[in-house]
């Protein structure tokens, strides 16, 4: 190999190697914060940003689902799951989409921006012919997981849970 | 106390040593399974993910709104219909299936990660952490002469009677190695920043979501003493992965004990791509006589007849 074309291909190689460490690694001292910024920006940039933090720093302790109450003219409501339940042999990585979707994004304080998309769709998906939706919810039914104990923890096996509600959006339809 | 010289020696034998490609070329192969079946998985859920209007959860008259940084994303240049977003589907399964294949791989390896990482970045609301993985080494495998040995681009060239040489440079096997690695190194560090993986109770809560159970396996985690051996030995073993994989004495081992963690977590998990793309790029990690070994009692298992190798 040319002495040339080593010297590229080597300051490629240390380059791309300084992108992936600084932005797939949590920040720990002031260098590496800032470096992370412009590494991540260049990650972003060339279809490499990485995000290695799974069930970490800690798992998440609860349960989530969302779902939909749609009101129709007539009062009547009818909830529906957000998640479609798919089957067949692909449903294992169609169901990890409308997990992620559903439980770790549309849920988030952060996605906002999610929700309203969310209610159009599930308005146009919901609708009867001849008693039109007056009102969609989007909402989460959640239940934390028992604090873990050194002495005795609460067996895997339907242990009941208290379910909680949260509203997370609430559109009325124009007519 | 180590020489200059001795580092340059040390850092081109490490990335420029000439191997077999038959690692890289069976990779190629498990890899371009997982991006086709990645694809095909996504045609029924298209209109929700990538559709146009009140028929998607995120539109793209929204999507294209997320992000003001710079982004590669081809969809910025399409025109916004229907048939532009099939097309980019479409086109990145049949790309896939040329990956898998090996016909015309570089420009094929090339499409394949353009759409993926535009698809991703169209919707970034239903990507998991075997997403980002498949995307990263999708990357690296722009580079590598993956289409050397296994492909019909391979054969191809046989018939012309002017064969590749399958004597390649170890530079992007060893970036995926080091890709692959750090995947597992920052894991140990972000779950070292938590106290549940240092406590040992961070598998009590993993086997406790219910949306992510598939096998729930019995007595293993209702016990203080398992929960917390499962949890230091899960995180041992990804900081291992990060590390002590470059140990020649031990990296057999640690490719077991990796190998065991990721089929333990995808019985008793669903969690996508992820582990399958993990466990399929242990290969980069063997030697050519181990995965000479290894390919030979795979053979022996299939129900078809192979000709012995010559001597």
């Amino acid at each position: 190999m040319r002495r040339l074309t080593k010297y590229i291909l080597n300051t490629l190689i240390v380059s791309y190697l300084a992108v992936i460490y600084f932005a797939g690694v949590p920040e720990s001292n002031t260098l590496n914060f800032r470096l992370k910024d412009k590494a991540t920006k260049v990650a972003f940039a060339v279809g490499i940003w990485p995000s290695w933090s799974m069930f970490a720093p800690n798992p998440i302790k609860f349960d989530s689902k969302s779902y939909v109450a749609v009101t129709y003219a007539n009062g009547e409501v009818k909830e529906y799951d957000v998640e479609k339940n798919p089957d067949g042999i692909l449903a294992p990585f169609r169901k990890a989409r409308w997990m992620k979707y559903s439980q770790d994004n549309l849920r988030n304080p952060n996605q906002r921006i999610l929700l309203k998309p969310a209610i159009r769709y599930f308005t146009r998906k919901y609708q009867m012919p001849g008693n039109p939706i007056v009102n969609v919810q989007i909402k989460r039914k959640w239940s934390e997981i028992h604090l873990f104990s050194d002495h005795k923890i609460p067996s895997i096996y339907n242990t009941p849970r208290q379910e909680k509600n949260e509203v997370l959006i609430t559109q009325q339809v124009e007519r | 106390m180590f020489s200059l010289k001795s580092f340059i020696t040390g850092w081109d034998h490490f990335f420029y040593k000439k191997t077999d490609a038959t690692a890289l070329c069976i990779f190629r192969i498990m890899f371009g399974v997982f991006l086709f079946i990645n694809g095909i998985s996504l045609v029924e859920d298209f209109h929700e993910w990538y559709g146009l209007g009140d028929k998607a959860l995120i539109p793209l008259e929204d999507a294209v709104n997320f992000y003001s940084n710079f982004r590669l994303n081809i969809y910025n240049w399409l025109s916004p219909t229907e048939f532009s977003a099939w097309f980019v589907l479409i086109t990145y399964i049949v790309t896939s299936l040329f990956v898998m294949v090996g016909f015309k791989t570089r420009i094929s390896t090339i499409i394949c990660f353009v759409l993926m990482v535009s698809m991703q970045n169209r919707n970034y609301s239903i990507l998991n952490s075997g997403d980002t993985l498949m995307r990263c080494m999708l990357f690296l495998m722009m580079f590598a002469p993956t289409h050397v040995k296994y492909s019909v681009d391979a054969w191809l060239k046989k018939q012309s009677g002017k064969p590749y040489n399958t004597e390649i440079s170890m530079v992007t096997i060893r970036l995926m190695q080091l890709q692959f690695s750090l995947v597992y190194f920052a894991t140990t560090l972000f779950k070292l920043k938590g106290y549940d993986w240092v406590d040992g109770t961070a598998v009590y809560y993993t086997s406790r979501l219910v949306n992510f159970q598939r096998v729930v396996l019995p007595f293993v985690f209702d016990f203080p003493s398992l929960v917390k051996f499962a949890t230091w030995s899960a995180l041992f073993i990804e900081f291992a992965m990060g590390t002590l994989v470059w140990v020649k004495e031990l990296r057999i081992w640690v490719l077991l004990a990796g190998l065991l963690l990721h089929l333990g977590i995808e019985v008793s998990m669903s969690i996508g791509f992820f582990e399958w793309v993990m466990i399929a790029a242990y290969i980069l990690f063997l030697e050519p006589k181990e995965v000479d070994w290894l390919k030979e009692r795979t053979l022996r298992l299939l129900p078809v007849k192979t000709n012995p190798s010559p001597a």
